[in-house]
């Protein structure tokens, strides 16, 4: 747990740096966000201590690490964003540790398959019908002066729903497509996929097609199962395409965007001109320019970060979050039996290639969709959520020890 | 389960993998590339808090300086219009052009190292200033050649054949860089002509007889002694049912002859001759169809296309056809007739100094080709002198100094014919080559070669 002291070095030299260059905010002392973080994480760790919890010793100080990083570019970008994000983190805090000490037997989650389903689903078809439009995608729920993404928490019931269900039928999946206990599988994950793509957020709808088709190979070992997904993906790619206009728009603009560099194309040119800008060392923080590229907080903070630490500091970025996929696989493959294999492996997925989808995104290597950089990007719902996948994947990795 | 976590992490790492060579592509190799886009706010910034370099001529004479207007710097061109499309403009509003947009990572001081230390200066709140350019421009030169096709559209290209050195790259109509704004609605109304377009370098054209020069290359490497034969014009050539005249029955010609009057029968005959194959060699050795590295952006000339038939290769051999050059190229041309078949890398970037005067770069004259033997080039010449002597050229002569030339007159949809003419002097010991055009001037014995004597006398008499 010494690795805690990264991410502490990390928001000290972030204290200093408010300190020095800052602009204060009314209400708020850096010193006390400070400690309030600092006692956060090393409370995380004495709970862990105190209730003796085994579980892996590596994934909170990464998820730590890039929280803090997250709030330092948060704070250069906007100050007011990265004190409200600061209170996210702390009830990002409070979920792991509920989740930590009274989720400890995570097999309770498998009980209810259908339920998480049916939650999951009733929320996004909400989401649907009286969801706000913010940013492109109508994925917003408001309820008075509180907003937030319910397709961050349907990723998590989905993920539940699909391990407990996988798991439980697996001999008869393995048979063969033409089974009948195929309908609900497929039914479930094209309804929710549908119901992201009604929502134009089509980065979630990605995402869970990703994480369901690495659950399935890891439930069913069968990698043409995983090809046809991936065919009949491409298929729907492609009469979407036809069909939708905006997600035309979006190819077109991936494929060039300098054609309409002012328009369309804006947001990603001024992101490859920024990580450009920054080149192998950075500007050093607080010294780029990424302010005018619209969702800089959010979808594209990777490139702020791109810009200021250098292509050094985002491959750093982009290793941890790999550490992250390796240790998360690793807790995956000790685990003795298949329900917490596939738990582990859905949210270490779910986790991973949400990051890999959106810095792959900014740096136009992929379309553009929008989605959040787990544990860094401004976001309640994301972060919040992002620590409760946490908790699980640390109880999971309990088991391994118990 | 064991072996799909493990393949699944396999995959994991291999995307990973991608997206860090991917970033490594973006921010390590490409990122100044990126940076220097004229997109990018962040050059505007560095614009408000640099001193630009300076641009001097090849004398030290400033074309381009930074004046104190009120409370900031503004950018003033002493030469005006005539260094107008070389040196290009600097505005708020609509950028950055010519050598002030393509030199700007030197201009600004943000080469290598010198962006790091130019960085550090800004944030500590002291004056920086970019490099300082003297170009290979002659000013005087350069604004004769503006002047002498004044109204006139056309351009006008003066190399030092030795070394490639550009000393003249006029192009008209043009257009006054210190009055930017008030002219901009004038600039861009179809009346005007295009005057940002530089068409020494982006202007496209058919050579018209001035390619002649490259036929003759062509025959005389497959047979030396065809300079001693006699050839027969009888006004025309009937190839696939489609005919090709000369303006009148040149009758029996020799070599020279057939260059002094230009006659389009014979160089057809040879190209005819000598094949398709070896006329296409013949022009890549001058350059034609590759891409040509330059200071400014230069248009790839082209003499042939990938369908190639009896009659476009005759049209090609005189210089119709398929055939489109840029004024650059065409003196680059001449100026290899001259260097005995050595065509040099053409430049305008002489040297780069600091703000301290310092000495950072030099440009070092290389040749870019060989683009013939030097018998080759020997014949050749002889029959461009013999040109300005008694033929075509003779507006082209200087008193007491050889000069040899060739002219065109390039067809064109456009109305009357394009005025060419390529030269170079003294023949005995070139210092000069040119290429004039004159769009739409017809004979380019008589519009063309006025220009061309002018510059030449000037440049000689330097």
């Amino acid at each position: 747990m010494a690795l805690l002291l990264w991410p502490s070095l990390i928001l000290i030299a972030g204290y200093f740096y408010i300190k020095i260059f800052g602009n204060h905010h009314e209400g708020w002392q850096p010193f006390y966000a400070l400690t309030l973080l600092l006692s956060g994480f090393w409370g995380i760790h004495l709970v862990l201590k105190v209730i003796d919890h085994k579980g892996d010793q590596l994934l909170l100080p990464m998820a730590a690490t890039l929280t803090s990083l997250g709030l330092i570019f948060l704070f250069r970008l906007d100050p007011d964003l990265a004190y409200r994000q600061i209170i996210w983190t702390i009830l990002g805090i409070l979920v792991l540790v509920v989740v930590t000490v009274s989720l400890r037997d995570y097999h309770r989650l498998g009980r209810f398959p259908h339920l998480f389903l049916s939650l999951g689903l009733l929320s996004l078809l909400i989401t649907v019908i009286a969801g706000t439009r913010i940013g492109g995608a109508k994925s917003w729920l408001t309820l008075g002066s509180f907003q937030m993404q319910p397709v961050e928490v349907v990723k998590v019931f989905m993920v539940i729903y699909l391990a407990g269900y996988l798991n439980e039928k697996r001999e008869l999946l393995v048979q063969g497509v033409g089974r009948p206990v195929w309908g609900p599988l497929i039914a479930a994950t094209t309804v929710a996929i549908l119901l992201l793509v009604m929502q134009r957020d089509l980065g979630s709808a990605l995402i869970l097609l990703v994480t369901f088709l690495a659950m399935l190979y890891l439930a069913t070992g069968k990698w043409h199962f995983i090809a046809a997904g991936g065919v009949l993906f491409f298929l729907g790619a492609l009469i979407a395409y036809i069909v939708f206009p905006y997600l035309r728009a979006r190819i077109d603009i991936w494929l060039n965007p300098w054609e309409d560099y002012a328009g369309s194309g804006y947001q990603i040119v001024q992101s490859l001109i920024t990580l450009g800008s920054g080149g192998i060392f950075g500007t050093g923080l607080g010294l780029g320019y990424s302010l005018i590229i619209p969702a800089v907080a959010t979808d594209f903070i990777f490139v702020t970060m791109g810009e200021e630490m250098g292509l050094l500091g985002s491959i750093g970025i982009v290793i941890i979050y790999l550490l992250f996929a390796l240790r998360g696989f690793k807790v995956a493959m000790k685990v003795k039996e298949e329900y917490g294999v596939l738990l582990t492996g859905g949210f270490t997925a779910l986790i991973t290639f949400q990051a890999f989808i959106i810095m792959a995104g900014v740096t136009k290597l992929l379309p553009l969709t929008g989605v959040t950089l787990p544990f860094v990007s401004y976001g309640g719902s994301s972060l919040v959520i992002s620590y409760l996948i946490l908790g699980l994947l640390l109880n999971v990795s309990e088991s391994v020890r118990r | 389960m064991k072996k799909e976590i493990r393949r699944l992490t396999f995959v994991t790492i291999i995307f990973f993998s991608i997206l860090i060579i991917y970033l490594t592509y973006i921010q390590g190799i490409i990122g100044n590339k990126l940076y220097l886009n004229s997109l990018n706010p962040r050059l505007a910034l560095v614009e408000q808090e640099t001193k630009r370099g300076i641009i001097y001529d090849r004398n030290g004479k400033v074309l381009a300086d930074n004046v104190l207007v009120g409370d900031r710097f503004e950018r003033q061109y002493p030469y005006g219009p005539s260094t107008a499309l070389v040196v290009g403009y600097l505005s708020d509003r609509f950028g950055s052009s010519g050598l002030e947009a393509n030199y700007k990572e030197e201009l600004l001081g943000l080469t290598g190292w010198q962006r790091v230390r130019n960085t550090l200066r800004r944030l500590t709140e002291k004056p920086v200033q970019g490099n300082n350019l003297a170009l290979t421009i002659d000013a005087d030169l350069q604004r004769l050649s503006t002047n002498l096709l004044g109204e006139r559209r056309g351009a006008v290209v003066a190399l030092d054949p030795r070394t490639g050195e550009v000393l003249a790259l006029a192009s008209s109509p043009n257009f006054d860089p210190n009055k930017l704004e008030q002219e901009w609605s004038w600039i861009n109304s179809p009346k005007a002509g295009s005057p940002l377009l530089n068409r020494a370098t982006q202007g496209l054209y058919p050579a018209g007889s001035i390619m002649k020069i490259i036929t003759a290359t062509m025959a005389l490497e497959e047979d030396l002694n065809i300079s001693d034969y006699e050839f027969y014009c009888s006004g025309f050539i009937e190839i696939n049912g489609r005919r090709l005249t000369c303006p009148r029955p040149h009758g029996e010609v020799n070599f020279n002859e057939a260059m002094m009057y230009s006659c389009n029968v014979t160089f057809a005959n040879l190209a005819l001759k000598f094949g398709v194959d070896k006329f296409k060699e013949t022009a890549e050795h001058y350059g034609f169809g590759k891409k040509i590295e330059f200071d400014l952006p230069l248009k790839k000339s082209q003499a042939t296309t990938n369908k190639m038939n009896a009659n476009a290769l005759a049209e090609s051999a005189i210089g119709q056809g398929p055939v489109l050059v840029t004024p650059l190229q065409m003196a680059m041309v001449v100026g290899s007739l001259a260097m005995d078949g050595v065509m040099m890398q053409p430049y305008l970037v002489k040297n780069i100094t600091n703000p301290e005067g310092k000495l950072i770069w030099k440009a070092r004259p290389r040749p870019y080709q060989i683009v013939t033997r030097k018998d080759v080039a020997q014949k050749i010449k002889e029959a461009m002198i013999a040109t300005v002597n008694e033929g075509t050229a003779t507006a082209a002569a200087l008193p007491n100094i050889k000069v040899a030339a060739k002219t065109g007159s390039a067809q064109n949809p456009h109305g009357k014919a394009h005025a060419w003419l390529i030269a170079f002097a003294p023949a005995e010991d070139p210092e000069i080559a040119v290429a004039v055009i004159v769009e739409n001037g017809g004979s380019g014995g008589v519009a063309a070669a006025p220009i061309a004597r002018q510059v030449m006398a000037a440049a000689l008499r330097r």
